[in-house]
């Protein structure tokens, strides 16, 4: 941060000065012409206003998982039936708070990963080495520019952006304590700012490590990389990361490129850093998404395992110890409670590891970290593996203690029928158990709650184990941003509705029903030629399944930023780039101004940009607050009904027409548009609400009459072909008859007639008043 | 009486759902003024055409409207004679927390909510968003699992006890709402 020193004019005994501007801490090379807009470095109340606004249409709508507050020593306190708690909180606000506490833990998250790569990268290429997406990337960096108001060129500039972030956490943090903030709608306001500055951190991170490391850039044709637990290779010695940061597993690939013997060891991933490591290396492999963390530490393949941050499981290293992987943990998020290994000299680490008298240990350098993992690695894998024992027949013989208790079916988070499954198994019958690996999250709940302590999740590895060899997929290495080339093509089909919407599939792996769920979504639009954007765990998961001709929906589909096309972006930061590219349309089709301007461009998005977000397994904090951050942006998210324990969700009233009106920028007028779109934040029960919803909240209230009918073909037809019917609520969406789909105009016409259906103006819409041209 | 949740870390706090025993629900079904029927995605309960009839018998019985999820709407749009809407649960449970909502008829909000098939961590997030901001509304949980945020649920049951039972259940109603 820097502080500015104007003098206009000073006369004294010692000088005379006129117009000096001093700014202390940094020099600034301004060489960005753009205005700066009315909020740059947005505080927490700056935008209250929209915040606010945001939030009458679209009101929190919380489902409490506790009824009582446990945060502070006046508790345990009651808050059923309209009781308050000893401080005064009532359900309301305390849930607020909760999710507000929620989004800070997932953007303190983001924060620290783009502040560790950061630091990594400005010490490893300077603070001058430039920001650099590609030759068709002009706008690098459009949620820095929104929300911060800088346009950074050199890593070191980034710095400037997370003081920012990291001083919004802590104050956001601090209205969480007792006796601050008290209003569950500046709760809400303050976990949507959470949300923001969550955004504007994976943007960090990702432009840092893109530019930096030399990753994809916004390149279609990234390549084609192996994922599936099938794809790695045992013969060779294996390291696993865990976690999202890259470095550590980057620095994997540098040792052994510089020794000469890449490819001679498999270097696999966990969750994002996988994504990340076939990014920097395709010769990298993604085991797969999060939810592949126990059972595959499990089958004991990994001969070290290196953590870094986020999404690990806490009892992976009694895990891995369990099949004698060595441990590295890596970043000070994740300590574990290893000894810390430093500053020790290389070989003492290894000796160390090698003879298992430490079988785990934290190392903080990332390069050090990562040629302690090759050297134990190629040290240890021919002993270990003659030592790890197929631990089949102690599974099978496990199982036979089951006596159908049930309990790991009541502790289950999805309710899955495991304990027939288990106790199918005395009769030999391991066709149930392998069923249940489709749908299951793999977490292990269900064996902690044995009383007969059955490795479940085992058994259904063994019971599972010709799927799991055949797992083999290939998914499309994360691109990164999307080229402005790219948004100048389709930014006016979208606008106008032309392009029926971009679809975004994101989160984590916590579905309610497998991950075949969400490649059917995926498909489904896709054959629509909806553009589909994917990232983090699901954008791993749609590559799980292939078609009739052996392919995945990466090797059937382009990776365009176009209409029916499916690209994936990358890792969890990667989700910048989905958001970021409402924000480009905005600025680069639009000539919408960005710099300091999130109230416009998020007006612009919520009236005009036709995405939506489907988050069908988000399970981590940092999905809320992700969604959160684009929520504020205008840009609607679905979660899977595991999201309903987020405990809160952004809903509107289709049947409260006052909340629908938006001004006729050209007139002034107030105008009625329907409930376009419907919710901000929408949780569904199946697969095929949430197709449909999809399709209904594509719409805004900018779509040309062309645009709104493209997307109201689509609408009717899914809501026909999922639920069987026509939509009850379209007259809510057809503004006038040319809104209609052509080929049903008169069936339609007659049903809107019998609803009293009147025709809307089409205005040029926005919720601001400052953006009214003219009044009438 | 008290029963442990069916998922059993779905413990919600002091308040808790009074259990319902099958037999007893066809007498507080008289003093139900406006009840409302919610049937889940669960496909135990929406793809078994028996219990989906039983549904339908109850709803008429009782004079109630039925709201379907949406994905199991098909299996129900079949039944003419009973009012059945396809609605999203969550959008529903949005409109019932609202005391002066008009209904599916114009003629105001509902005083009960009968829930059945729904998918349990779902359905108790739910049945929670009503506890706290619903006091309008009186819920039951008609499912074979206990429901600790229902104001009443049935126990904890298997599903073949729980088919004869809710059978035996629906039985007795459509017998009350004739005599």
């Amino acid at each position: 941060m820097t502080t500015k020193l104007s003098i206009k004019e000073l006369e004294s005994s010692f000088a005379k000065i006129k117009g000096l501007e001093l700014l202390i801490g940094k020099i600034v090379e301004e060489e960005w012409d753009e205005i700066v807009g009315p909020t740059p470095y947005p505080s927490i109340t700056d935008l209250r206003a929209w915040d606010h606004r945001l939030l009458q249409r679209y009101e929190p709508f919380y489902s409490p998982f506790c009824d009582m507050c446990c945060l502070c020593t006046f508790g345990k306190c009651d808050l059923t039936k309209g009781k308050k708690g000893s401080c005064g909180i009532d359900i309301r606000s305390q849930q607020g708070k909760i999710v507000l506490i929620a989004c800070l833990m997932g953007a303190a998250c983001h924060a620290t990963h783009a502040r560790h790569i950061v630091n990594y990268l400005i010490e490893k290429r300077g603070r001058d080495y430039p920001i650099h997406l590609g030759e068709e990337i002009e706008l690098e960096a459009p949620l820095i520019r929104l929300v911060a108001g800088i346009k950074p060129k050199k890593l070191g500039d980034l710095e400037e952006v997370l003081d920012y972030i990291e001083r919004q956490i802590t104050h956001l943090l601090s209205a969480t304590a007792t006796g601050q903030e008290e209003s569950y709608i500046d709760f809400e306001s303050k976990a949507l700012h959470a949300g923001m500055v969550d955004n504007v951190a994976m943007e960090v991170a990702d432009i840092a490590q893109i530019s930096a490391l030399r990753f994809p850039k916004g390149d279609p044709d990234a390549p084609l990389v192996d994922l599936g637990m099938g794809v790695i290779d045992k013969t060779k010695p294996v390291i696993l990361c865990v976690g999202h940061n890259v470095a550590p597993g980057s620095e994997i690939i540098n040792y052994l490129e510089q020794s000469g013997i890449y490819g001679s060891v498999e270097v696999a991933g966990i969750c994002c850093t996988a994504h990340d490591l076939t990014r920097y290396s395709t010769g990298a492999k993604i085991v797969g998404p999060l939810s592949r963390q126990l059972i595959f530490v499990r089958s004991g393949v990994a001969d070290v395992m290196i953590l870094d941050q986020e999404c690990i499981r806490t009892d992976i290293i009694d895990e891995a110890k369990k099949v004698e992987t060595r441990v590295i943990t890596t970043i000070d998020q994740v300590c574990a409670g290893l000894p810390d290994m430093t500053k020790s000299p290389i070989e003492s680490i290894v000796k160390e590891l090698v003879s298992g008298s430490v079988p785990a240990v934290l190392i903080h350098d990332p390069a050090k970290a990562g040629e302690v993992a090759v050297k134990v690695a190629l040290e240890i894998a021919p002993s270990r593996r003659a030592k790890i024992i197929s631990d089949e027949q102690e599974v099978l013989d496990a199982v036979l203690r089951c006596r159908a208790c049930g309990r790991c079916r009541r502790n289950c988070p999805i309710d899955l029928s495991i304990d027939e499954a288990v106790y199918a198994s005395h009769e030999k019958n391991f066709d149930l158990l392998a069923q249940i690996y489709d749908q299951c999250l793999l977490c292990g709940r269900c064996e902690s709650e044995c009383p007969e302590h059955i490795p479940i999740v085992s058994a259904i590895r063994v019971a599972a184990v010709e799927k799991i060899r055949d797992e083999k997929y290939k998914v499309r290495s994360g691109r990164g941003p999307i080229k402005d080339t790219e948004i100048r093509k389709v930014g006016r089909p979208i606008v106008m509705g032309e392009i029926p919407g971009v679809i975004a599939f994101v989160g984590c792996a916590n579905y309610p029903n497998g991950n075949k769920e969400l490649v059917e979504m995926a498909d489904e639009f896709a054959k629509r030629r909806y553009i589909i954007v994917a990232s983090g765990c699901a954008a791993m998961d749609i590559a799980c399944y292939k078609d009739e001709n052996g392919q995945t929906l990466y090797e059937k589909y382009a990776g365009d930023f176009d209409a029916g096309c499916i690209l994936n972006t990358g890792s969890c930061v990667s989700n910048a780039h989905i958001i970021g590219a409402a924000v480009k349309i905005a600025n680069i089709f639009a000539n919408r101004k960005l710099r300091g301007n999130f109230e416009e461009i998020a007006d612009y998005v919520l009236n005009r940009i036709g995405a939506v977000a489907i988050a069908w397994g988000a399970q981590h904090q940092k999905a809320a607050s992700i969604a959160t951050g684009a929520n504020r942006l205008g840009i609607p998210v679905i979660l899977g009904p595991q999201g309903v324990k987020y405990r809160r969700a952004y809903l509107g009233r289709a049947d409260k027409k006052e909340n629908w009106t938006v001004y006729n920028a050209r007139t002034g007028k107030e105008v009625y548009v329907g409930p376009a779109p419907e919710h901000l934040l929408y949780v569904t029960e199946s697969k095929e609400e949430a197709i449909v919803t999809a399709a209904r909240l594509v719409m805004r209230p900018n779509d040309t009459n062309k645009g709104r009918m493209i997307k109201l073909s689509h609408y009717i037809d899914l809501h026909q072909k999922l639920y069987g019917i026509l939509p009850e609520d379209l007259h809510l969406f057809v503004r006038t008859e040319a809104d209609l789909p052509l080929t049903m105009k008169d069936q339609l016409l007659k049903m809107l007639k019998k609803r009293g259906w009147e025709p809307m103006e089409l205005p040029d819409p926005t919720l601001l008043e400052r953006q009214i041209v003219r009044r009438e | 009486m008290s029963a442990t949740p069916w998922q059993i870390g779905d413990i919600p706090g002091p308040k808790q759902a009074h259990i319902l025993r099958p037999e007893v629900f066809p007498k507080i079904v008289k003093t139900l003024k406006r009840p409302l029927i919610v049937v889940g995605s669960r496909k135990e309960v929406s793809e078994d055409k028996d219990i989906a009839n039983n549904v339908v018998i109850m709803a008429k019985s009782m004079n109630s409207p039925l709201v379907v999820s949406p994905s199991i709407f098909k299996n129900f749009m079949k039944f003419k004679d009973v009012k059945v809407v396809c609605m999203g649960i969550e959008d529903l449970v949005n409109h019932l927390k609202e005391k002066e909502w008009k209904g599916f008829d114009d003629r105001g909000n509902y005083d009960s909510i009968l829930f059945v098939g729904g998918v349990y961590y779902f359905q108790s997030q739910m049945l929670s968003t009503l506890k706290h901001f619903a006091p309008h509304l009186k819920t039951f949980s008609m499912d074979r699992f206990y429901h600790p945020n229902a104001e009443f649920s049935f126990e904890n049951m298997s599903e073949v006890r729980w088919v004869q039972e809710f059978k035996g259940m629906v039985e007795m109603i459509k017998s009350s709402s004739v005599s």
